[in-house]
């Protein structure tokens, strides 16, 4: 038996090494097809690649690091960071992948109008494109973010991002307060209670280690938002929902959307990277 | 329509909310009244009709509010903020006709409004038909579109509400609103024909969200500093026939021309979608000729037994949206150009020919 584990084990030394499954606080997420049968993609016939995802909401403190400022709205080194327009977390990975050797994932142009943006809100509007096989930092793809909040090739087919049951896994406006709130959603009744954002990784995580993936903030995604009737151009996808909305938008299918200069207290992002055709440093 | 108004999205979900969920926690003729400090959000049922009391936060002084019979309503306040209140209905109604009568209205300082109000979602809009105001009328800009309904003209407005609290989280959403271009009389029974205000949104571009399930009320709202008071009553004053923005199913609109021929013998006929929806033979002076049609598609008057001494002056055609000025139109196969017909930008069809309109549905 012994030299039979020896045996295996040597056979698959060599793919062990190939991919670490976990990289500071990024997780690799082992690509597949959607097993999780409340997903939007369920049955679609897409297969996601290997990549990896921020095992939690990046942080103020991460933030701050690299911008040098926190533009939160509920201050503190390990919850969240939030107010954050879609613009500036892009300049977030680029910035955090250059101050880490990574090859950084997006062209930004700021000096030029993105003729493709036609959101009236939007003010910014910068040409933003991608260099695919960079292996700097990005934010997730909405397949990607709802694969890996589905639970991947671990899913357990939960509604939530780790359970059925919305308080095991997420900051809501029920849950995020003083006291838990009951009856229906009402603003004022939210403020009073002081919701607001909790610590990164407080609740249980997902299939795949992954924390908040439901809940705390809403999380950016790269791609413009589309729908039966809203074309590219107008918003960009959010997920997850958050502290202040209500558990509707913390299911795994739950598509949001927000102009991409858009910004909230509850609106965050996490970071990824692809762990496919990287170049070796 | 207050620029800081984010807010009232809140409260409107939670009317829809308190209603369709929470129906034990209705109260029944309550007769809520606020003083100095207030803060909070009070709905409810009375005699049938949906009716809300917000105050912002902050607000100092008093806003007296009081259930009437039926669907009145009174409030008078003294305060300095913001606060909305009325009655109506637990959802809104592409299709609602509303029925009202407001009794009194004085409004002094600050700004704020009279007339009806509501959300939808998909998308998530906020909507005013705004029939008297205090010291300052609600506009935003310059006038989208100007059209009649009931009687009264309304020039179309539209703002955006930004990075608000709501439901789904932080959102954006836009404002549509019409406002009468003079207010509405007190003590008599007016009517707001909805559908005109939702097809008068949608051609100036910004058609409701399909979903139409939050509140609708007769709505009295003051800001800033400000004293008054109001005392209106609310019906249902029917359904209106020109449907939704769009897809409005089968149910019928009106389309009325105004034309004239020079003879008095000239015969034109109006086609919707290519069908020919009446006939007409044209008197010497100006006319208005009305016809019914649920049909769908682009709108044609056409000029089809020309001959000597004959010609047809169109001055104009309505819909339930709005006007449309036969010489704005770049569509005209009848006007004579000078060496054959056809052209564009005129009254006249001096040949069998055609002036195409836009589609209403």
């Amino acid at each position: 038996m012994k030299q039979c584990i020896f045996f295996l084990a040597v056979l698959l030394f060599p793919f062990m090494g190939c991919m670490k499954k976990e990289v500071g606080n990024m997780i690799l997420v082992k690509g597949g097809t959607f097993k999780n049968k409340k997903s939007n993609y369920y049955e679609k016939n897409i297969t996601v690649r290997d990549f990896y995802l921020g095992k939690y909401e990046v942080t103020q403190k991460e933030w701050t690091e690299i911008m040098g400022y926190n533009p939160s709205k509920f201050k503190g080194n390990s919850l969240p960071v939030e107010m954050v327009s879609w613009y500036e977390c892009v300049e977030f990975c680029n910035r955090k992948s250059i101050k880490e050797g990574f090859q950084p994932y997006y062209n930004i142009d700021k000096e030029n109008i993105d003729s493709v943006n036609k959101n009236e809100l939007d003010s910014i509007k910068w040409i933003v494109t991608i260099n695919p096989n960079a292996n700097g930092y990005r934010l997730p793809t909405e397949v990607e973010w709802e694969y890996a909040a589905s639970g991947g090739r671990k899913s357990r087919h939960y509604t939530y991002s780790g359970s059925n049951y919305v308080n095991n896994v997420a900051w809501y406006w029920r849950n995020s307060g003083d006291s838990i709130l009951k009856d229906y959603w009402y603003w004022p009744a939210i403020e009073k209670n002081n919701c607001r954002t909790k610590p990164v990784g407080s609740k249980k995580s997902n299939e795949l280690g992954l924390y908040d993936m439901s809940g705390n903030v809403r999380e950016w995604c790269e791609d413009w938002y589309q729908d039966y009737n809203t074309d590219i151009g107008y918003y960009r996808v959010q997920r997850g929902g958050g502290w202040i909305g209500d558990a509707h938008a913390c299911v795994i299918s739950f598509r949001g959307k927000f102009e991409a200069s858009g910004k909230g207290p509850d609106q965050g992002f996490r970071l990824c990277r692809s762990a496919y055709n990287v170049p070796k440093n | 329509m207050k620029t800081n108004k984010w807010y009232l999205l809140p409260t409107m979900v939670v009317c829809l909310l308190a209603v369709s969920c929470s129906k034990d926690k209705e109260s029944e003729d309550i007769q809520p009244q606020r003083q100095s400090h207030l803060k909070g959000y009070q709905s409810g049922t009375n005699n049938g009709y949906f009716w809300s009391l917000w105050t912002s936060d902050g607000l100092t002084g008093s806003v007296n509010y009081s259930n009437g019979s039926g669907g009145n309503y009174s409030v008078s306040w003294n305060c300095n903020g913001n606060f909305t209140c009325g009655k109506g209905w637990s959802t809104g109604s592409k299709t609602r006709v509303i029925g009202y009568n407001c009794g009194a209205y004085t409004h002094n300082g600050g700004g704020g409004s009279f007339g009806y109000y509501g959300w939808c979602r998909n998308p998530l809009m906020e909507y005013y038909v705004n029939e008297k105001w205090g010291p300052v009328r609600p506009a935003n800009g310059s006038s989208l579109r100007t059209f009649t309904s009931d009687g009264a003209t309304y020039n179309v407005y539209t703002a955006w509400r930004s990075n608000a609290p709501s439901i789904d989280g932080t959102q954006s959403f836009r404002q549509i609103y019409s406002t009468r271009t003079s207010q509405a009389p007190t003590g008599t029974n007016q009517t707001i024909t909805f559908a005109n205000h939702v097809n008068a949104w949608a051609a100036a571009g910004y058609p409701l969200g399909s979903d139409m399930s939050p509140a609708a009320i007769l709505l009295t709202e003051a800001w800033g500093q400000s004293n008054g008071y109001v005392n209106a009553t609310v019906w249902e004053a029917g359904s209106s026939s020109g449907g939704g923005s769009s897809g409005g199913g089968s149910s019928s609109y009106n389309i009325s021309v105004r034309a004239r021929g020079t003879s008095g013998s000239e015969q034109i006929r109006l086609k919707v979608g290519g069908t020919t929806v009446a006939t007409w033979t044209l008197r010497t002076s100006m006319a208005t000729y009305t016809a019914s049609t649920s049909l769908s598609g682009g709108i044609l008057v056409e000029f089809f037994n020309d001959a000597s001494g004959r010609d047809v002056q169109v001055d104009y055609i309505q819909v339930p949206s709005g006007t449309w000025q036969a010489e704005s139109q770049s569509y005209n196969t009848g006007v004579w150009n000078g060496s054959s017909c056809g052209g564009s930008n005129s009254e006249w069809l001096h040949c069998n020919g055609a002036i195409g309109f836009p589609a209403y549905r």
